[in-house]
Order: structure tokens, then C-alpha cells, then sequence
């Protein structure tokens, strides 16, 4: 955008600011009248720097989100995993404790939550070295979706993913 | 009796605070993956919000005045239009959070599709608001969430290491096997602080103290109603520590979802106890949605200077009421995009404590006025009390984004 331009439409947000903060006070609040201003033109400058900073963090998240996952990173994924499997487990052996429909839709939130930690295992790109790590935890990650979507057969692979887990950790 | 019921703004206040969903969530976790190790912040944090809205709820009593007035007067305008924007964004996503809550809380109840419920929550959250007095309000979802106390009789069922639950609320180095657990640990002891002293908190127990008349003659209610209510509120915070400590750490499990939390209650009570934590969460969740949207409506109309309180006819408020009506509206367009709402709002209680120092500055400021508050004005022990905690937030608030990114957004 032309700079004349980003200035008539600082301009015009001051104004409008002005406009919004110029209403006339109830006793009880505060004995200021309106903006000055100065003081919005400062409040402009502030709003100026805020998204900059956003800005800034924003390009140093994408740069630190694009490098290749350590095992740091992979463990994350397989830590909720394990968790998650260990909550099915647990809502199973539970189920007559609580009402069917409970069991049911928890089940079913609890399934949601095991498909967004294994797409977040499927989509991370990771080091070399940890290929194979990341491949096993995959399939775990589907054997326990397939289980939590309703397999009544499948295991919940809770001790395999905490295996994996530890093995990240050293 | 009249002002026994005044302790419901308190405990109301208490709820938004100490038992909302990502703090549920966030408070099982800290006790799962750390025991009792934390229960210091929770005390740390309990006096800290009994402090700070002991003061605003005086000010409020005395002067007729509420925090976002104070800010702009003591802050200017700058430096409160920065707070109004940041508390705007942190109440905006709790009350996203705090409505998807409330939706989850039916579906696992109803079994309806989750975004018709988050329809009908908006629905009613607007009707309450919009029918109810405010007194009516803090009344009947203070007791509700009351509810909640079936976290403690489970705990207790549990039967907790007492001595290791005592210990906890002294302070310590965190016995921890790795040092990234170290940073997880420091960054739990952050937010954890920063959610029991969530900002919201105090702009709400201010504005309602005003909404509900209180007098010079009130300081001494308004202490009372802050201590039994916050203290409520934190023995809530201990029980759901103690039932991540003692349930959940044993079986892996580190809860994501409010249904988690009520598994656990069902699995140590059974059906009855399922019911009542569903139920205390339903009123805790709804209770803290209702305080979101309405101290944002509070805030943005005591900045601008607008007529403002549920205690007005609408029309004589009607930006306060459009203000809060929004809220809710655009909460749960938040919320239909299919974001999890218990993200959201641990994201919103890592960013409030940025806010915190802005907040309650203005506040100690003028409570310790004596040519403001002449004989109400702050003692030794309420000066002492605040400058600790001011500095205290203000370390948490230059230590959270760093801690929040070192620890992966306190994934570990």
C-alpha cells in the first residue's frame, strides 16, 4: 500500500477511535472526558507494534515448526497416545460404573482425540534417526484408533506406546 | 440472610476461576504428572486473588468505582487500551471455552450432535442473563457449582497420602527426573498462578459488588465474602490435585477432557458421583461463561464511560447489553470452528498473566489512597500483601511466553 494511503487510514482509525472513546460519562467512571489526541495516535502506535511483534513470533514459529522433529518433539505425540490409551482402558473397565450413553460419547470424544494426536504423529516430519521410532508409533497410533472407533477386539497398545515412550527419553 | 446470600459472589466468582474447564483440566494435570509438588501455588494464588479482590470489592464499597475505571484513570489511556484488548481477548476465549464446555457437558448427557448443542448453550446462557437479576445469577450458579465438592468426598473416598498432601504446600525444589520435567514444573507453577488470579476474576467480583449495591458499611462483608469463597474455590483446586495425584497419575492417564475428569469421580463413587460432577461442572462452566462475557461488557463500558449493569433497564445500558450479547455471540462462532475448547482456554490463562500487572496495579494504587479511601484505605498487612503479589505476577507474567515455549506450550 502507498504510504499517503496507510496514513489517511491511520488517520481515519484515530478518528474513529476518538469518536467511540468521546462519549459522554456517568458520574460513577472515571473523570476523564475523552481520548486526546495524542493519546489515541498513541494507542495507534502501540496497535502498530503489537502486530509487528506478532508478526516477528509468527515467522519464528513457522522457521522453528519447519525443522525436522527431535526426539524432544516425537515424544509429545506418543506421550498423549499413551495417555489416551490408558483412558480407554480405564472407560472400559469402567463402563458400568458410569451410564452407557457416557461411555458412549466419551468413547467417542476420547477417539476424536486419539485421531488428532496420531495425524499430528503422521504429519511431523522428523530426524533420520528416528524413522523407525516414528513408523512404530504410527502403527501403534492406528491400532489404538481402530480400537477406540469401536473394535471391541483390538487392545488398547498402552504398554507398547509407554515402551516407546521411555525410549525417547534417554 | 439477605447478606448471607452475598456470599455467592464470591463463590461464583470463586468458580470462574478455580474449577473452569481448562483449569479443571489443567489442575488434574499438575497433579498428575507432579503429585502434591504444586499445591503451594494453589495456596500462593488463593491468597493472592483473596488480596487483590478484597481490595477492588472494597474500593468498589467505598468509591462506587470498578477496575476498568481505575485502570483508565491510573494506566491513561494507552496503557489501559492495551489491558481492555488483552482482557477482551482472554474473556473472549474463555467464554469460547467455557461454551464449549457447557455444550460437551450435554452431549455426554444427551448424546446430540456437539455444534446443535453449542447452539442451544448460546441460547440459554443469553436467556439466563438476559431474564435472571444478578443476584438471582451468583445465587443459583454459585450453589450449583457447589456441586463440585464431589472431587473432595471422591479424594477423600481415595484415601490420599495426607502426609505428602500437608507437605505440598510448602514450597520446594521440584524432585523431578529429567530437567525438561524441571521447566514443565515451573511453567505449571506459572499458569496454575496465573489461572487462580485470572483477571476476569476481579473485574467481575468489582463491578457485581456495585451491581449489588454494596455500601461503605460492606468492607467487612466484602472481606468475608472473599475469604469463604475463594477458600471454597481452592479447596476445590487441592481436591482435583489430590484426585490427579491419586487416581489418574496411577493409571497413566493425564486428562485432556471434562468427561475425563468425571470418569474419574464415577469410577470412586459410581453413577450418583458421575451425576454430581457432571452437574457441578455444568454450573461451574456456565457460571464462568456468564462472568466472562459480562466482565467484558463491564470493561468495555467503564473504559468508555458508558452507562453500564445488569441492575439498569436494558435500554438505559444498551451498549453494556449489545456488549455482552456479542460476547456470547462471537464465543461461540469461536467455538463452532471446531477448536478444542480446552486448548483454547489454557492458551487464554498462559497470555492473562501478561494482563495481571495491569490490572492489579491501578488497584493497589488506589486502595491504598488515604485521600481517596480515608479510613478504608489499606493497613500494613493488605500494602504488604500487595506489593508481594505485584511483583510476584509481574515475574510469572516476564516468565510465561518463554516458559510456554520452552516447554512445547506445556506439552512437556
Amino acid at each position: 500500500m502507498p504510504v499517503p494511503r496507510a496514513m489517511r487510514a491511520a488517520q481515519r482509525a484515530c478518528g474513529l477511535l476518538n469518536r467511540v472513546m468521546s462519549v459522554r460519562r456517568t458520574p460513577s467512571a472515571s473523570h476523564r472526558e475523552c481520548a486526546t489526541p495524542g493519546e489515541t495516535r498513541k494507542a495507534v502506535h502501540q496497535a502498530i507494534g503489537c502486530v509487528l511483534a506478532l508478526a516477528l513470533v509468527g515467522a519464528a514459529a513457522l522457521t522453528i515448526s519447519r525443522r525436522p522433529a527431535g526426539a524432544d518433539e516425537l515424544r509429545l505425540p506418543i506421550a498423549e497416545l499413551r495417555s489416551q490409551s490408558a483412558e480407554l482402558e480405564l472407560l472400559r473397565a469402567q463402563s458400568a460404573a458410569a451410564s452407557p450413553r457416557f461411555a458412549q460419547v466419551h468413547a467417542q470424544h476420547l477417539a476424536k482425540a486419539i485421531d488428532a494426536s496420531r495425524d499430528e504423529l503422521n504429519a511431523m516430519q522428523v530426524e533420520p534417526a528416528l524413522g523407525e521410532v516414528r513408523t512404530a508409533a504410527s502403527a501403534l497410533a492406528s491400532q489404538l484408533a481402530a480400537a477406540a472407533h469401536g473394535a471391541a477386539d483390538q487392545a488398547a497398545p498402552t504398554a507398547a506406546l509407554k515402551a516407546l515412550e521411555r525410549s525417547l527419553q534417554r | 440472610m439477605a447478606q448471607f446470600a452475598e456470599i455467592f459472589l464470591g463463590i461464583l466468582t470463586a468458580m470462574g476461576g478455580f474449577v473452569e474447564i481448562g483449569e479443571l483440566t489443567f489442575t488434574l494435570n499438575g497433579g498428575t504428572r507432579f503429585a502434591y509438588q504444586l499445591l503451594w501455588v494453589n495456596l500462593l494464588g488463593t491468597i493472592g486473588i483473596i488480596v487483590y479482590c478484597e481490595m477492588a470489592g472494597r474500593v468498589a464499597a467505598v468509591k462506587h468505582r470498578a477496575v476498568f475505571s481505575l485502570i483508565r484513570e491510573r494506566a491513561g489511556f494507552s496503557a489501559g487500551l492495551l489491558t481492555l484488548v488483552a482482557s477482551a481477548i482472554v474473556n473472549l476465549l474463555t467464554c469460547s471455552a467455557e461454551i464449549g464446555g457447557v455444550a460437551l457437558l450435554w452431549q455426554l448427557v444427551s448424546g446430540a450432535p456437539y455444534r446443535v448443542l453449542l447452539l442451544l448453550a448460546l441460547l440459554f446462557l443469553v436467556l439466563v442473563v438476559w431474564l435472571l437479576s444478578f443476584q438471582s445469577i451468583e445465587r443459583i450458579f454459585g450453589l450449583g457449582g457447589l456441586l463440585m465438592i464431589v472431587f473432595g468426598i471422591a479424594l477423600v473416598h481415595l484415601g490420599p497420602d495426607w502426609r505428602a498432601l500437608a507437605a505440598g504446600f510448602v514450597p520446594r525444589w521440584p524432585q523431578t527426573s529429567h530437567p525438561r520435567d524441571t521447566l514443565l514444573y515451573f511453567y505449571f507453577a506459572v499458569a496454575l498462578m496465573s489461572s487462580i488470579m485470572l483477571p476476569y476474576e476481579t473485574y467481575f467480583y468489582a463491578s457485581g459488588g456495585i451491581e449489588d449495591k454494596w455500601k461503605p458499611s460492606d468492607v467487612g462483608l466484602n472481606r468475608l465474602v472473599v475469604i469463604v469463597g475463594f477458600t471454597l474455590g481452592g479447596l476445590l483446586s487441592v481436591a482435583l490435585v489430590g484426585m490427579g495425584a491419586e487416581f489418574f497419575a496411577a493409571k497413566d492417564v493425564e486428562p485432556q477432557l471434562p468427561g475425563t475428569a468425571a470418569l474419574g469421580v464415577a469410577a470412586t463413587l459410581g453413577q450418583w458421583g458421575l451425576f454430581a460432577a457432571l452437574l457441578g461442572m455444568f454450573f461451574a462452566f456456565g457460571g464462568a461463561a456468564i462472568e466472562t462475557a459480562l466482565a467484558s461488557a463491564y470493561n468495555l463500558a467503564q473504559f468508555a464511560g458508558w452507562p453500564w449493569g445488569k441492575h439498569r433497564r436494558k435500554r438505559d445500558a444498551g451498549r453494556f447489553t449489545l456488549s455482552w450479547l456479542a460476547v456470547f455471540v462471537l464465543a461461540t462462532i469461536v467455538v463452532q470452528t471446531g477448536v478444542d475448547p480446552v486448548s483454547v482456554v489454557e492458551y487464554s490463562i498462559v497470555f492473562s498473566v501478561v494482563v495481571l500487572p495491569f490490572t492489579y496495579f491501578p488497584v493497589l494504587m488506589v486502595a491504598k489512597d488515604k485521600s481517596i479511601m480515608g479510613e478504608h484505605a489499606n493497613g500494613w498487612l493488605s500494602n504488604t500483601l500487595g506489593w508481594f503479589y505485584l511483583v510476584a505476577i509481574t515475574l510469572a507474567a516476564l516468565a510465561a511466553i518463554p516458559l510456554f515455549l520452552l516447554t512445547h506450550g506445556g506439552r512437556g
